[in-house]
């Protein structure tokens, strides 16, 4: 156990190096100069000389061999230091600090709903397979899989913003600044984030759980007199758990997917909306540091999933 | 004499389990389930759609008139027009074609690689397993949409990098469900005695390991299609994707959201085409995979 811990870190370790080489290397490639749009974005510098140009780049350290530019990036992320935006005239780190914590939210709140609905709704249409509610279930699911999230926040604020007018459909306010109006602009972003992952979970623990209901122990189960509830849960579910939480760990990386999208159409200055600012403006000190600490979130998660297999699952042991 | 005996009753076998069964099955159960059906006839309504768009479009979707900008729908232009008075039916027909091509494209694309990287990891091991699996979850690190977006935004727009990006972008899955497949067909005896037989590498991977992978991959890429739609529709929406006038459902989405108060439906029709045409490969997916696997037989 200890020795696929290690063996674990060490990969992540690898793959988060891995990505950072990755991201450096694309956003150097990235059509357009940075130097030259920071200059031509200001009125003041429209004039400037080539010699100015040249002493901009130096003082950004974008006169440097690659490599160095590189290890200077990770020293100062490692020191929480991930560089200078040249379009927010802003530290990045700081950038990312006021975003963060929106986006951490509405990504734990998406992914926590999802779970606490899509696990007990799958469990009931497999229970009660071919009924009425197995083929609801089953059909909003499969919808729910097919929906564009960004359409649906659309017909949200068409519907709930536009025409009835309960909630505001732009921006973001904190829960402590307002907590009534910040909760009502966090309920449809988060509706939107949930419907993929929620649908996904759902479909996923039906499935399980009608694998496992086959099986002998099940039928034992039965014959031994168990009530349906005990076996279900406790001789079922509980078997049917391992496939659910893989595919809840892939729903993590498809919720900050998702969260590009709504925070876009919902306004929010979260992670997602600064990733995808920062590359229509080639703005690449931002989506370096954004994608670096998602990769290195998704990194963790999928690390905690892995290991938890063996403490959720006994039988499971790790080679 | 002794050999014509087991040669008859061989025959007589043969006839007694006719071969055209399992396909006669695979019909059966693929066509049992309404939805499976609806699926498929969305799927060819849309090709049919894609290839016709010229004959099928009312009206030119590119061709705007600005006084007949923001008209509702109507007899003349069923789904109403545009901002720029475009006819909105026509230029979803126009847009089935950026949809099944970026689908087609990206499966095709994305599944000949990831299959080839997951079938050469699982095949040789050791360091070139690790090599391979440790790019692949460099690839996975990311959300699908974050590195589609990046990479498009590296090429450049337009619907030949679009592909090009969402195919990076899907290949881990290709890879990894392959290598799995691969690792386990590998341990069988026919792989054993082509070796023996001084088989070449590529010919035991080519002959005897991809084709028994098939099946699960088969009913992935059918997935994978409804996935890269919505994908290339979520980056359209972004404003990376199809150069402007050509029409994608995504972009669609997009520009009608600027006049969503006025003119909810400009958004609400190519919302509405991107999930039947999704709904309709996840359907025929689940379909397939429940006539290629007797055990799965309708449990999803």
């Amino acid at each position: 156990m200890k020795t696929y811990i290690l063996r674990r870190l060490i990969q992540s370790a690898v793959v988060v190096i891995l990505v950072t080489i990755g991201v450096f290397l694309i956003m150097r490639m990235l059509p357009g100069d940075p130097v030259l749009l920071y200059v031509g974005m200001d009125d003041v510098n429209a004039a400037t000389t080539p010699e100015e140009i040249a002493a901009l780049r130096a003082e950004f350290g974008l006169d440097e061999p690659l490599l160095k530019q590189y290890l200077d990036w990770i020293k100062g992320a490692v020191e929480g230091d991930l560089g200078y935006s040249f379009l927010l005239e802003t530290d990045v780190a700081d950038e990312i600090k006021n975003a963060m914590p929106k986006t951490l939210l509405l990504g734990f709140v998406a992914f926590s709903i999802s779970l606490l609905i899509g696990i007990p709704f799958g469990i009931i249409a497999a229970v009660r397979r071919g009924t009425w509610i197995d083929s609801l279930v089953t059909v909003l699911a499969n919808i729910g899989i097919t929906a564009p999230i960004f359409w649906v926040g659309i017909m949200l604020i068409h519907v709930f913003g536009v025409k009835l007018g309960w909630l505001p459909t732009q921006g973001y306010t904190s829960v402590f600044d307002d907590s009534l109006l910040g909760i009502k602009k966090l309920i449809m972003p988060i509706i939107c984030l949930t419907v993929f992952p929620l649908s996904g979970i759902a479909r996923q623990t039906r499935s399980a759980m009608l694998e496992v209901t086959k099986q002998d122990y099940i039928r034992t189960a039965w014959s031994k007199g168990l009530t349906e509830f005990a076996i279900n849960m406790r001789h079922a579910f509980r078997n049917s758990v391992i496939p659910v939480i893989t595919l809840a760990g892939l729903q993590i990386r498809a919720i900050f997917g998702g969260q590009v999208l709504i925070e876009t159409v919902f306004n929010i200055p979260g992670m997602g909306r600064l990733a995808v600012e920062g590359l229509q403006n080639q703005d690449y000190a931002i989506v370096q540091g954004v994608i670096l600490l998602i990769a290195l979130l998704v990194t963790l998660t999928n690390l905690l999933i892995d290991i938890s297999y063996g403490f959720i699952d006994p039988r499971i042991r790790y080679s | 004499m002794d050999k014509a005996i087991p040669l008859e009753n061989k025959t007589e076998f043969d006839e007694s389990v006719p071969r055209v069964s399992s396909l006669k099955r695979f019909r059966r159960v693929l066509l049992s389930r309404k939805l499976v059906v609806f699926g498929l006839i969305i799927i060819v309504t849309s090709i049919i759609a894609a290839v016709f768009s010229p004959l099928l479009a009312p009206y030119d979707p590119y061709a705007f008139s600005l006084k007949d900008k923001f008209l509702s729908p109507s007899l003349s232009h069923p789904l109403g027009t545009d901002a720029l008075g475009r006819d909105v039916l026509s230029r979803l027909i126009y847009g089935t074609r950026t949809s099944l091509i970026v689908g087609i494209g990206v499966v095709g694309i994305a599944s000949l690689v990831g299959m080839s990287l997951g079938l050469v990891a699982a095949y040789f091991g050791g360091k070139v397993y690790t090599m391979i699996m440790r790019f692949i979850d460099t690839l996975m690190t990311l959300p699908m949409l974050m590195l589609a977006l990046a990479i498009a935004s590296l090429l450049g727009g337009g619907l030949r990098n679009v592909v090009v990006a969402l195919s990076i972008a899907m290949i881990p899955a290709y890879a990894r469900m392959m290598c799995g497949q691969a690792l386990s067909v590998k341990e069988n005896d026919y792989v054993r005695a082509a070796e023996a037989e001084g088989a070449s590498n590529i010919r035991i991977m080519a002959q005897h390991i991809a084709p028994n992978c098939f099946p699960p991959l088969i009913v992935m890429m059918t997935m994978q299609l409804g996935h890269a739609i919505l994908s290339e529709a979520a980056l359209s929406f972004l404003g990376i994707g199809v150069a402007p006038p050509a029409a994608a459902w995504g972009a669609m989405v997009n520009d009608g959201y600027k006049y969503l108060h006025t003119t909810p439906y400009l958004s609400f029709f190519p919302g509405i085409a991107i999930m039947l045409l999704v709904f309709a490969f996840n359907m025929v997916g689940d379909g397939l995979r429940d006539a290629l696997d007797p055990r799965l037989r309708g449990t999803l």
